[in-house]
């Protein structure tokens, strides 16, 4: 898709000559506490307290923030604080309860205090249906749902596995296309057909997610989904909370349009990642994850 | 006796008297568009001058040897001559065109109003010479952007915003009939050619009701009339278009016809940088316009007149990759196809109808291709397509100082926002097809009144608007007042309260013609503005000056959630991709002029302040709009160096400066959250190192539209030497637009820790030759 806009902007500057040159750096903007904190249907949350930099700064690594006392309330009810397990890094032996709201607190030494709200979404309203009659098509149905779902395909490097299969970890791979029929999609990273990868494949193709929206149909939507996924390999969902599919999908908008480094189209990207800690940037989410082995 | 003589005097006064009455010629010449009475017209039989006529456009005379029908020849100010034949004892209506050759007010750069103020103007296109455009071209559209009120878009293009509404809130018609795909050349120049052009009225402020879905601007085209009784050929020529115009008879004072062609030479220099490179590449560049125009006239009282105009713009390229045998093709193209009949009756000289059928077609079309030995591998195409057909009917009655105009309009719209179609080897998947029927039932009524001291102009409009399930009606209304307080300066006023009930979603405003069009929805309910504006205005016959001041708001207008959609539509998903909000504009508009013969100049200058709210953007707070130009101010002169009957030399020089447009930045960068299992790609992954870097990090922006761009700052100069010749005229025209070189900065960025700096024009020269015979 890309590549239109490449061409585009070619026959642009053709005919316009346009010109970039260096201009003297512009002011920063000031030193702000970053908060990245995604609470999930897993035992323990994680939290990572950092400071923003300079955008001349090379530097990779960001300077934490070594003192702080951050509290998380369950729809208003103290429920613990987090503690500091590394650099920039703190924790909290919690496993979130689905559909409560969630605060976040945090009070840093000379610092305005930061807080966050958001909700933990409840796991992902679908059920697998087993495989379509061309043996590769899997078939699902999604119930109501007032909570969007990313949808994306990893495939299993495992060289073993056990007859119950175990959760998707640190030997999965993200699979770069994944299929469907899904009415209902967000079509920002569509990419041509599965038929790239799989003659037989047919449905629309898709940058490495897919976004489903909320189902606010009366009835239950039935879909498929093609993938070159193996025997041992997922089909995830990630039921998300509005702070974190709005961070994810702006997230990904930003990285598209920096996709081709020849494309002169980046340097018009305004993009916002969406933020929602305030006295601070980063993001303070919820997700309920959820899997299917492509063909269990 | 006495009764017997009275009574044979009576009757011999009354058996001559009635051959007397018998003699007389009356009727009215008035303007072939406008209908209004052109005064001091003169009327000559065999070259002897019979009359004049009146303010009023009112003649009468009485001719010694009466025939039923006088052949006359009537020369005004619009026009050079234009024959006639009159009858005896009816009151003959006799509608004028401007002519090309004599047009109104040519000494000047300048436009004249029919009421002075800040919110009409009309211009004819000779008086759209000297405006520098990249391209030397004379357009019609060029001269908007010299107007108060108005801010350009992106340099050089034709796109712009009045009085802080966006660019798709304007319309733009060629003899009432809306042009979806106003450019050529990516923006750079207009569809109309100026050899075509009679002139234009440009309406920022109340705003006739016989045109639609107008919430800001309204710039009506009027196409030339072809001349009944001589044939004209033109034909210019610049290093990036060259056109021809052909206008004549087919039946003497009866059918008429004008013919017209622009091409661009840009293949050739297209080919020569395509094949410049060590890379196989071919590079196919089509851009031109066909345009023809009939004209009948039946009698004195009706005429009937045709048009079909279709341009195209295509830009094609393929690259060549020898090591594996791939090729690469890409092609980005619109197109306007539009057709128009329409019929007008003189019932007498106060009443007049008019009905008119158009079509109006408009395409854009994308497409990329990858092929592998000469066969298709993977194939994205994406199109968008709009069909307006549509039948008008008006009606105009002139009572003493009343002019009503009431009309009823039925148009059908089949909409095609976003097409996506995507072949992978042979196979044909339609992955987005979105489809809109529309229509749309309209009365409407413009009504005016004018005396010595003042004119009052008021329109309404009702709107019955239909799209699948989707009905609403709307109302527009239209005010505007002039109150002459003393012969040379008085107050004008203006209301405006119209919807839109089509959203524009626009790209980058500089004109090119890749907008998509969507109707309105339960979602996307009709856009509405509301506008105020009061000024003075003063006039001596010299120096001409206009202040005023307005404020406008807008209700649910749309705008793109990612930015890069700027440049058309990025994929089918439109509808996931735009939010729903307002806006308000609020400014001083200041018009300072001088006509004369020999210098002629104008001062713009616009004092004002745009913003937009949407509740999803900007954390819901106001933030001001992206061509929220606090300053504007535009300087436009003429000097005619030398000016004989055989050769005219005029130097032009035109000054712009104004605030710079607003940009989003990044202020600073942070650690942000990886997509889910992002560091865990199958290492055969490719994935650019700035993209990985965006999954990593994230860039801190500015509150939306906090930072602006440097000021804008151009000087154009231009000379033309006009030649009239025996049997042909020669003009040669040459300039350089943006003289002084200046980098005019239209972008900034960061790019790795660098800022830099995006200019689009440097300095430009322009050359031009035309001859008319």
């Amino acid at each position: 898709m890309t590549k239109i806009y490449t061409f585009f902007i070619w026959v642009t500057g053709m005919f316009l000559m346009s010109c970039v040159k260096d201009i003297s750096v512009r002011k920063n903007g000031e030193r702000k506490v970053v908060v990245n904190c995604l609470l999930n249907n897993a035992p323990v949350q994680y939290l990572k307290l950092t400071y923003n930099n300079n955008l001349q700064d090379g530097s990779i690594l960001y300077d934490e923030v070594k003192e702080a006392d951050i509290q998380l309330f369950e729809n208003n009810d103290f429920i613990g604080s987090f503690v500091k397990e590394g650099y920039a890094k703190w924790k909290l032996a919690y496993l979130p309860k689905s559909n409560a709201a969630y605060t976040l607190k945090i009070n840093i030494p000379d610092y305005p205090e930061i807080t966050a709200e958001t909700t933990m979404p409840p796991a992902a309203a679908i059920i697998h249906n087993g495989t379509a009659t061309d043996g590769f098509t899997r078939l699902f149905t999604q119930q109501i749902t007032d909570n969007t779902c990313w949808m994306f395909g990893l495939t299993n490097n495992k060289t073993s596995q056990g007859y119950i299969p175990e959760p998707p970890g640190l030997n999965e791979s993200l699979q770069d296309l994944i299929g469907s029929n899904h009415p209902f999609t967000d079509r920002f990273n569509q990419e041509g057909t599965m038929a790239d990868i799989n003659p037989q494949a047919l449905m629309p193709a898709y940058k490495y997610y897919i976004r489903l929206l909320k189902n606010n149909t009366p009835d239950a939507i039935d879909f498929q989904v093609q993938s070159t996924l193996g025997n041992r390999s997922y089909i995830v969902f990630r039921n998300a909370s509005n702070a974190y599919d709005e961070y994810l999908k702006t997230t990904l908008v930003k990285m598209f349009i920096h996709q081709s480094e020849d494309d002169p189209i980046r340097w018009f990207d305004e993009n916002v990642v969406y933020s929602n800690i305030k006295n601070g940037l980063g993001v303070f989410g919820a997700y309920h994850e959820t899997y299917f082995q492509y063909f269990h | 006796m006495k009764l017997i003589n009275s009574t044979l005097i009576i009757v011999l006064a009354v058996f001559f008297a009635l051959p007397i009455q018998a003699q007389l010629y009356k009727g009215y010449v008035r303007h072939a568009t406008s209908f209004t009475g052109i005064a001091a017209a003169k009327i000559y039989h065999n070259d002897s001058l019979l009359a004049k006529t009146n303010d009023n456009g009112y003649f009468e005379f009485v001719y010694q040897n009466p025939k039923s029908n006088l052949p006359v020849t009537i020369t005004s100010h619009i026009t050079t001559s234009q024959n006639f034949t009159i009858q005896l004892n009816t009151e003959n209506i006799l509608l004028l065109h401007n002519s090309k050759d004599i047009l109104l007010d040519s000494i000047s750069v300048k436009s004249y109003r029919n009421v002075r103020g800040n919110n009409n103007f009309s211009y004819s296109i000779a008086q759209v010479k000297g405006l520098s455009s990249v391209l030397g071209e004379d357009d019609i559209m060029r001269y908007i952007g010299v107007l108060p009120g108005v801010s350009q878009g992106m340099e050089g293009g034709l796109g712009y915003f009045v009085r802080g509404a966006g660019n798709g809130n304007n319309r733009t018609e060629l003899d009432n009939v809306p042009i979806y795909g106003t450019t050529h050349l990516l923006g750079l120049v207009s569809i109309f050619h100026p050899s075509t052009i009679s002139h234009a009225d440009f309406q920022m402020g109340g705003v006739a009701s016989s045109s639609a879905n107008v919430t800001s601007s309204l710039l009506q085209v009027h196409s030339q009339t072809p001349d009944l009784y001589n044939t004209k050929y033109d034909f210019s020529i610049s290093p990036i278009m060259a056109d021809m115009s052909v206008s004549g008879f087919l039946k003497k004072n009866k059918l008429g016809y004008q013919i017209a062609s622009r091409y661009s030479l840009l293949p050739i220099y297209a080919g020569a940088i395509a094949n410049s490179g060590e890379a196989k590449s071919s590079t196919k560049i089509n851009v031109g316009d066909v345009y023809l125009k009939l004209h009948y006239q039946l009698n004195p009282k009706n005429k009937m007149d045709g048009f079909l105009l279709k341009t195209t713009d295509r830009f094609y390229f393929k690259l060549d990759d020898n090591d594996d045998g791939s090729t690469f093709e890409n092609e980005l193209g619109w197109q306007n196809t539009i057709a128009k009949l329409a019929w007008q009756n003189a019932v007498n000289d106060k009443t007049f109808f008019n009905v008119s059928a158009y079509t109006s077609s408009f395409s854009t079309n994308q497409f990329n291709q990858e092929m592998n030995q000469n066969k298709p591998v993977n194939r994205l195409e994406m199109k968008n397509h709009i069909s307006d057909n549509s039948v008008k009917g008006t009606a105009t009655f002139l009572f003493n100082k009343i002019k009503w105009q009431p009309g009823i309009q039925y148009s059908h719209l089949q909409l095609n926002p976003a097409t996506q179609k995507n072949i992978t080897r042979s196979k044909e998947i339609v992955t987005f097809d979105s489809s809109f029927a529309t229509n749309t039932a309209s009365a409407f009524t413009d009504i005016a009144f004018k005396n010595e001291l003042m004119e009052i102009k008021s329109g309404i409009r009702l709107n019955y608007f239909t799209v699948g399930d989707y009905a609403t009606t709307t109302t527009d209304m239209r005010l505007k007042t002039s109150l002459f307080l003393t012969p040379k300066m008085g107050v004008e006023a203006t209301y405006d309260n119209a919807s839109q009930l089509f959203h524009v979603l626009e790209g980058l405003p500089i004109g090119w013609s890749l907008d998509l069009t969507i109707p309105a929805s339960k979602k996307f309910v009709p856009e509405r503005s509301q506008q105020f504006y009061t000024g003075f205005f003063y006039g001596n016959g010299t120096y001409y000056a206009t202040i005023g001041a307005y404020y406008k708001t807008l209700s649910d207008i749309l705008m793109y959630k990612n930015t890069t959609n700027l440049f058309g539509v990025k994929d089918g998903s439109w509808e996931d991709e735009i939010i729903s909000g307002k806006g308000a504009s609020k400014g001083i508009e200041l018009w300072v002029e001088k006509r004369n013969r020999i210098f002629t100049w104008s001062v713009a200058y616009t004092l004002s302040k745009t913003d937009r709210i949407f509740d999803e953007m900007n954390q819901g707070k106001s933030f001001p709009f992206k061509f929220d130009r606090r300053h504007i101010l535009n300087v436009q002169s003429k000097f005619i160096t030398l000016k004989t009957v055989k050769k005219e030399k005029s130097l032009y020089l035109s000054v712009n400066l104004s605030s710079g447009s607003k940009l989003t930045v990044p202020v600073s960068k942070y650690e942000g959250i990886e997509p889910p299992y992002w560091s865990q790609k199958l290492n055969s992954q490719h994935i650019p190192l700035m993209m990985n870097s965006f999954a990593t990090g994230r860039e801190e922006m500015s509150a939306i539209n906090q930072i602006s761009n440097k000021n804008y700052f151009r000087i154009d100069i231009g000379y033309s030497i006009l030649k009239h010749k025996k049997k042909m005229d020669k003009e040669f025209s040459l300039g350089l637009y943006n003289a002084t070189n200046r980098h005019n900065p239209y972008l900034q960025f960061n790019e790795n820790g660098k800022w830099k700096e995006l200019s689009i024009f440097p300095v430009v020269p322009y050359i031009k030759w035309k001859i008319s015979f």
